[in-house]
This record gives C-alpha cells, structure tokens and sequence, in this order.
C-alpha cells in the first residue's frame, strides 16, 4: 500500500468516525450551536470522503506518466 | 491535480511537490481577505451610525465583530500562512508535503471548516465572550484536532528533507506552529455544560482567567500575526528581490530573541486593573525590551534590498513586502510604548488601540501576504508574469492611502477620547460625559471607515487582477518555465 493509499484510508476512516459524531451530536442537540455543527460535521464527512474516493490515488497513478523526465 | 517538478537542475533527482494544496490556501486567502474587509468596513460604518444595524441581532456590533476579527486574522492570515508555510517548507527542504495529499487537504478543508463555524456560531449569538478565542468547545477541539494534522505534515516534511540546513523561515513557521498550539489549548481548557450543548466555562476564575486570556491574546498577536509572518518575509522578500537574506546570523538572533520575549509580555494588557504590579511590570519590560529583536528583524529585511533597490520601480508585489516592514518597524515601536504604564492610562481602551492594530494588521500582515500572493499566484500557475503591473501599482497606492486614513484618525480619535476621559473640573468631577465623547470621534469614525473602503477597493482590484493572471492568455508561459527557481515542470495531471 502506498503512502498516498494509506493516508486516504487513515483519513477516510476518520471522517466516517466524524461523521457518525457529528450524527449523534445533532440528534441530541439541545440548542441551535450543536445541532447547526452536527448537522456541518456530517455533511463535512461525507463532501471529504467523496473528495476521496474521486481522487483515489490507484485511480490518478494510472493516469499519470510513467516516469518523469 | 498536482504538480510535478524537478529538485533544482544540478541534481536531476525528481520531486513530486504537492502545489495543489497551496493553490487552494492562495485562493481562500483573496476570499477570505476580501470577506474579512467587507464586514469590517461594514463595522466602521456601524460604529458612525449606529442605524445601520437595523435592530436585527446578527447585525449587532456585538456579534459581528467578532466575525471581523475572525475572518482577518484566522482566515485570511491563517489562510496565508498555512498555504505560504507548505510551499516555502517544500522549495527548502526539497521534499514533498509529508502525510499524503488527504492529510494536506484536510488541514485545509478542515480549516475552513472551522472559519465558516465559526462565524456561523458568532452571528447566533455562541461566544466564550474572550477576544480572538471566542469560539465555545466543540469548535476548540476541532481546532485542535486540525492544528495536530497541520504540525505533522510541517515536521514530517522537515524530517524528511533533502536540504542539509533548515532555512530561517521553517524556523519562524515552526515556532508560530508549536507556541499557537500551546497558547489554544491552554487558553481554551474548559468544562462543557452537556455534550449536546454549546456552552462551556473556562476552568480559570477571576484575574487568573484574565491572565491566562492576554497570555494567549498578546501571543496570538506575536506568533500568529508576527512570528508567522516573519517566515513569510525571510522568504519572499530575497526570492522577489533575488538577494540573499543581509544577514543570517542576524535572522537567528532575531528569531530566538523574539520567541523568548514575546510569551512574557502579555501583562501590559492588563495595566490599572487587579493583576499584581510586579506582573504589569515584568509585561511592560518585555515589551520595551521587545524593540531589539523587532528592529533587528526590520533592518535585517529591508537591508536584504541592498543593492537591488530598483526593483522596488517595476515589482510591486516586492513594494508591498518592503513597506510591511517598514509599517512591522513602526507598529512594533508603538506599541512598547504603549505598554509603558503612563502612556497606557491614556491610550488603553479608546480608539488609539485600534489604530495600532490596524497598523500591524493592515501595514504589516495584510502588505506581506499581498506581496507573497502577487509573487506565488504566477509562480504557482505557472504564468509569465501577473496581468496587470499598473494594476497592482494601483492597488499599493490605494491601499497604502487607505491605511494613512485608517491610522492617523484612530491616533487622533483615541488621544482625544484618552484626553475628554481624564479631564476634571476645578471641583473635581468629571467635565465631560462619555456621550460627549462619543460625539467629538464622529468625524474621525467617517475617515475611518472611508480608510476601509479604500483598502477594500485595494484588494478587489488585487482579485480582479490575480484572476486574470490565472485566465487570460496574455500571461500564458511562451516557453516551459518553471515555477521557482531552478525548477521546470515536466508533468501535470
């Protein structure tokens, strides 16, 4: 696994794992503040794992060159 | 996409930076400035009349100030810094962004995330109530969370160097890292009421709170707005003028003087109030003793011009860098002064503070990240040179006058306003009312906010003209060049 592969599954895993904070922050938010950040954090999670999974480092290696000049 | 570049010619070995990131810190920050602007010039008009807030409560002064601070400061400087601190640590350490291009973009996006939250939490009425570190806990923690990833990218790629030496500006970068990071955590430990709600209360009391408070606001002004952008200065000012630093050695004891000063002076935010005498003082000492790193720094940036003064004529983006030095050596003048406890029972709480402020913040942080932008945004585009010199000369002009009008009311609005506050009649009372005062500024709160609306016109000619260096093809490379020196681009995605 290469370094680029490995640091998007450290942070996909971890935005998953913020996401499902940010679902049970807003769930039981008691004011606007937390309900309004839950709600961002979720939406946050799943914009950045998108991100991710578009740019997913096997799929842009085989469409670079080779070999640089 | 990314952009591939070859290490500099003579040691035909390849590197991979990651530019792509730093476009995105480039572009958020001419954003950001530009947001941060508005709503303060909105502010300036406010505080001449008062009207404009409309009686709606995320209008009021009280929550949009904040905003204004935030998105100035953390946004726009942040933004800078961030992106300008990934790019220089990459050219001199000739290694790419360490942690992968997730952990890089997450800082970013994390970071902006965190600005928006921000702002939204202020105009809803959420605040710690503390300047500069308004934000309640969840935001704090994520803050935090951000900063960590920030500090591993920025070591990782130190740690991984192809460069013997780390150049000066990674020391100032990595200072401003570290010491934010203390100052944040320290001053933000707080106990929140539930995990569902928004507020939390600090766990200081009293004096300590407000100790603890302008240890992290006064170092927040002196690592976040100085020390960082001092990393900034120590490399673009030789890049654009083409000269090396006057003296290094002079850059060293610049940058460990500075760091040992700075944490101690805080105090003289707190004169006249509860605080200790001994510890006003030991503040008021630092500060003073604060003008030789501070000068040394100056001098060691202009004189870096040395003999290549002309390009001030044809480069204004260098302009921009060489006056924000000139306006750090003035604003880091004025202020020991005004730390000085008999200068500061007339200066403290009126509009005098103000104008020093903007004279840092405007002249120096503002002026330096111009002048990094108008250097980076052709560099990291890859284009021949910016769209519009005159443009860009424009801007420095409007800008610098802007600046003139924004400082020089506020001095004569605060001395004023110190003067009318400390003034008794021949019984003893006071001879003006606070009322009274507030009318004599009026003026001054006009030209105020007119200096504003230059400033902003300034940057939005800025943005006008860096997006089309990006767009048009009269800035189009003729040849391939590299961005930086001794450096040519063989792929992009």
């Amino acid at each position: 696994m290469s370094g680029e592969t490995r640091s998007a599954w450290i942070f996909g895993v971890l935005m998953a794992l913020l996401g499902v904070l940010g679902l049970i922050m807003a769930g039981g938010a008691r004011d606007s503040e937390i309900l309004v950040f839950g709600v961002s954090l979720v939406g946050f999670s799943i914009a950045f794992i998108a991100g991710l999974l578009r740019r997913r480092p096997a799929r842009v290696a085989a469409r670079q060159p080779k070999t640089h000049v | 996409m990314s952009d591939a570049a070859l290490a500099p010619l003579g040691r035909r070995v390849p590197i991979d930076y990651n530019m792509d990131v730093v476009k995105k810190f480039t572009v958020a920050t001419v954003f950001w400035g530009i947001v941060g602007f508005l709503v303060g010039v909105y502010l300036a008009s406010e505080l001449a009349w008062p009207a404009l807030n409309f009686g709606l409560p995320w209008l009021n002064f009280g929550r949009l100030r904040p905003v204004h601070t935030s998105a100035v400061i953390f946004a726009f400087g942040g933004n800078a810094l961030l992106g300008t601190s990934f790019y220089v640590v990459q050219r001199t350490c000739a290694a790419r962004l360490f942690g992968g291009r997730a952990m890089a973009d997450f800082v970013f996006w994390g970071y902006n995330f965190f600005i928006v939250q921000a702002a939204l939490s202020y105009v809803l009425g959420f605040s710690r109530g503390q300047e500069y570190s308004e934000p309640e806990w969840h935001l704090d923690l994520w803050l935090t969370l951000v900063w960590v990833c920030y500090l591993v990218v920025f070591v990782g790629t130190l740690l991984k160097r192809r460069e013997p030496h780390i150049y000066v500006a990674n020391w100032f970068y990595l200072g401003f890292i570290v010491t934010i990071a203390m100052l944040h955590i320290v001053n933000t430990l707080a106990l929140p009421v539930s995990f569902f709600e928004a507020k939390g209360y600090t766990i200081y009391s009293g004096t300590q709170n407000a100790l603890i408070q302008w240890w992290y606001g006064h170092n927040a002004v002196g690592f976040f707005l100085t020390a960082g952008f001092l990393g900034m200065m120590y490399y673009f000012i030789p890049k654009a003028a083409n000269r090396p630093v006057y003296s290094y050695r002079l850059s060293i004891i610049h940058f460990w003087s500075l760091i040992f000063m700075y944490i101690w002076a805080g105090p003289h935010h707190l004169h006249w109030t509860a605080l200790p005498d001994w510890t006003q003082t030991m503040g008021m000492v630092f500060s003073i003793m604060l003008w030789m790193p501070s000068w040394g720094g100056m001098i060691n940036g202009i004189m870096t011009l040395s003999g290549a003064w002309d390009k001030l004529r044809t480069d204004p983006g260098l302009r921009f860098s060489v006056t924000a030095v000139g306006f750090y050596g003035m604003a880091t003048f004025e202020g020991p002064v005004m730390s000085v406890r008999t200068v500061n029972a007339l200066s403290h709480y009126t509009d005098w503070g103000i104008g020093h402020v903007h004279s840092g913040a405007m002249g120096w942080v503002a002026f330096i990240t111009f002048g990094a932008l108008y250097y980076l945004v052709p560099a990291l585009w890859q284009r021949e040179g910016l769209y519009s010199v005159r443009l860009a000369a424009w801007h420095y002009w409007i800008a610098t006058l802007g600046i003139v009008f924004y400082i020089s009311s506020m001095w004569v609005a605060g001395i004023e306003e110190g003067l009318m506050w400390r003034a008794y009649d021949a019984n003893g009372f006071l001879q003006y009312s606070f009322l009274e005062s507030v009318v004599a500024v009026h003026p001054f709160m006009i030209i105020r906010m007119l200096g504003g609306v230059m400033f902003l016109l300034g940057a939005l000619l800025m943005a006008y003209n860096l997006f089309m260096t990006v767009r048009s093809t009269s800035t189009a490379p003729k040849l391939a060049a590299g961005f930086g020196a001794g450096a040519i681009p063989v792929a992009a995605e």
